[in-house]
């Protein structure tokens, strides 16, 4: 079977029979851009957080510079938030863009924009652009882009300790705000995959049901996800979906989504997934502590592993990596695919 | 008779605030001082057991970070109203605590709950807030006198900030004043012994555990 990365990358959502597994990196919280990779890269950042044609260049280098058979964009988890209004410090090759200051300290006092408007803010344009220039420059590399799920961007528009207070407080205020967050991703995530994105990654990185519980993740997330994968899988894309920590009783409510893939935390085991979630592929498992301190040999061991029978449907990292993560251990990850390759071929 | 109309209200309160009722909390708080029952036997018996209550369901799962957060708020509103009644040697056992998210770290919902543990546990809490300098943490702890400085974050990135802050308590020849603590979920007490922290806890209730034996308030196990 000879396929080229995007259809490996296809069939491996759609859990159809492959070669190997693909090993990506899907960009946003899990960027491929550690300081090792940005130094080789001839671009720098922050300044390809702001401009097209470098977010879309450091991308496409980063998959060339560390062998992932992916390129994502944007490259951090700011895009949102920055949007809605919070303050943003981009950080530099070293320091991860973060959120320097929420807008608002309560949901009652939010007032937005329409969409519309919300749409030419901030940076969301200039990762739609970024898209366009990745179709038209990353040849067979499946292109992936990013959104910070709904109502972790609620958690970013209201400081996040009274935001997680007031879902249970005041809860159709909350709702309303994620609703608004629902809209405009679903109305960008459309212009992403009309810009050439093959698959869109949601990583609902705050609101997870092990910080809020089954029962708030039920009431307060659930509908809002829901939404934004439908419009997404109506308009022909590819949801892809990561949240931190464990899914304990949610994970019925999280099979119910419908996504075609989900990335899991490093901690859960492939088999419990499989099992709570067996319409979905899985995509996962190199732990990023394992990426930042271990030893090449160690992660091309675990990586020859988690592709084996069995494993998951492609191999990426989870969650976020460090930036300090040593190119060489990326790269015993990406190479571990001809290791399994090699020694299927020893075992015939 | 009194006694037991006491222990009702008390009981009462820590209910309220257990099922994440501020304004019954409230309520409850200042019948307690109309009636001239001791201000802090209802923080004691009643909003701190409250507390402790939504604390283990969080343990055992059936309370979550929201849910813990409302009981917090419940709690702290019953103490603003009983406070300024409290006979001055019951407050506390005089322990001071500096805590925050280091620098480069904006996360701050994990610190935050260690910190409305400790001061339930009944520690004086100073919360330097998050994306801290480490040279922050240092100068505060001297000048409030700390006994313990608890560092926070959620990325790897910004881990090795808590060896920056031990670096610095070294280079300034304080480090013996302080005992130094590190959460956070990338965290290990590998990665504690290597800082040359004094200790490390995966888990809010377990953080003050480990503060109450650091500072000598409790035996090792």
């Amino acid at each position: 079977m000879s396929l080229d990365r995007r259809e490996r990358f296809v069939r491996a959502l759609a859990r159809q029979p492959l070669d190997r597994a693909p090993v990506i990196c899907t960009g946003g919280s899990m960027t491929a851009t550690p300081d090792e990779v940005v130094a080789l890269s001839g671009y720098a950042l922050p300044e390809a957080h702001g401009d097209a044609a470098a977010m879309a260049g450091l991308a496409l280098a980063a998959a060339r510079i560390t062998g992932f058979e992916s390129v994502g964009v944007p490259l951090c988890v700011t895009v949102e938030a920055e949007v809605f209004g919070a303050e943003i410090d981009l950080g530099d090759a070293r320091t991860e863009a973060r959120i320097v200051r929420e807008p608002y300290a309560s949901v009652s006092d939010v007032t937005l924009p329409p969409v519309e408007d919300l749409l030419q803010r901030g940076r969301a344009q200039i990762s739609v652009e970024a898209v366009r220039l990745l179709a038209q420059q990353a040849g067979d590399l499946p292109i992936i882009a990013n959104l910070i799920g709904p109502v972790s961007i609620a958690a970013a528009v209201v400081e996040p300790t009274a935001f997680l207070r007031e879902l249970r407080t005041k809860p159709a205020e909350t709702a309303a705000l994620s609703a608004r967050a629902t809209d405009f991703l679903i109305a960008w995530a459309l212009q992403l995959i009309e810009a050439g994105a093959d698959a869109i990654a949601i990583h609902e990185d705050t609101v997870t049901p092990a910080l809020v519980g089954p029962r708030t993740f039920e009431q307060a997330v659930v509908p809002h996800l829901r939404r934004l994968v439908e419009a997404i899988h109506e308009a022909g894309g590819r949801v892809l979906l990561h949240m931190c920590g464990a899914l304990g009783r949610s994970a019925e409510a999280v099979a119910r989504l419908g996504v075609d893939a989900y990335i899991p935390d490093a901690s859960l085991s492939v088999a419990d997934l499989h099992k709570s979630l067996p319409g979905a592929a899985l995509i996962g498992n190199i732990s990023t502590f394992l990426l930042h301190q271990g030893e090449p040999k160690g992660i091309a061991k675990l990586a020859a592993r988690l592709s084996g029978p069995g494993g998951f449907d492609a191999l990426s990292p989870t969650c976020g990596m460090s930036s300090i993560t040593p190119l060489q251990n990326i790269l015993a990850m990406t190479s571990a695919k001809n290791a399994r390759a090699a020694q299927e071929f020893s075992n015939v | 008779m009194s006694a037991d109309e006491q222990k009702r209200l008390y009981e009462q309160l820590a209910t309220a605030v257990f099922e994440l009722d501020e304004q019954l909390t409230k309520l409850l708080s200042q019948e307690v001082l109309d009636r001239g029952y001791d201000a802090w036997q209802a923080v004691e018996r009643g909003l701190l057991e409250g507390v402790n209550r939504a604390g283990r369901l969080f343990d055992e799962e059936e309370y979550f970070v929201p849910e813990l957060l409302i009981a917090a708020d419940a709690m702290y509103a019953g103490l603003a109203i009983l406070r300024p009644h409290i006979k001055t040697h019951h407050s506390g056992f005089n322990r001071r605590v500096v805590i925050g998210v280091v620098q480069g770290d904006t996360h701050d919902i994990g610190k935050n709950l260690v910190r409305i543990m400790l001061e339930v546990a009944g520690f004086e809490v100073h919360d330097l807030g998050r994306d801290v300098p480490p040279q922050k943490f240092v100068e505060t702890a001297i000048a409030v006198k700390a006994d313990l400085i608890a560092l926070s974050t959620l990325m790897t990135t910004t881990m090795e900030r808590m060896g920056e802050v031990v670096s610095i308590l070294e280079a300034e020849k304080v480090r013996n004043r302080f005992k130094v603590i590190v959460g956070g979920s990338p965290l290990s007490q590998q990665f504690s012994d290597r800082i040359g922290a004094d200790g490390y806890a995966p888990k809010a209730a377990q953080a003050v555990e480990l503060a109450k034996r650091l500072v000598g308030l409790s035996n090792a196990a």
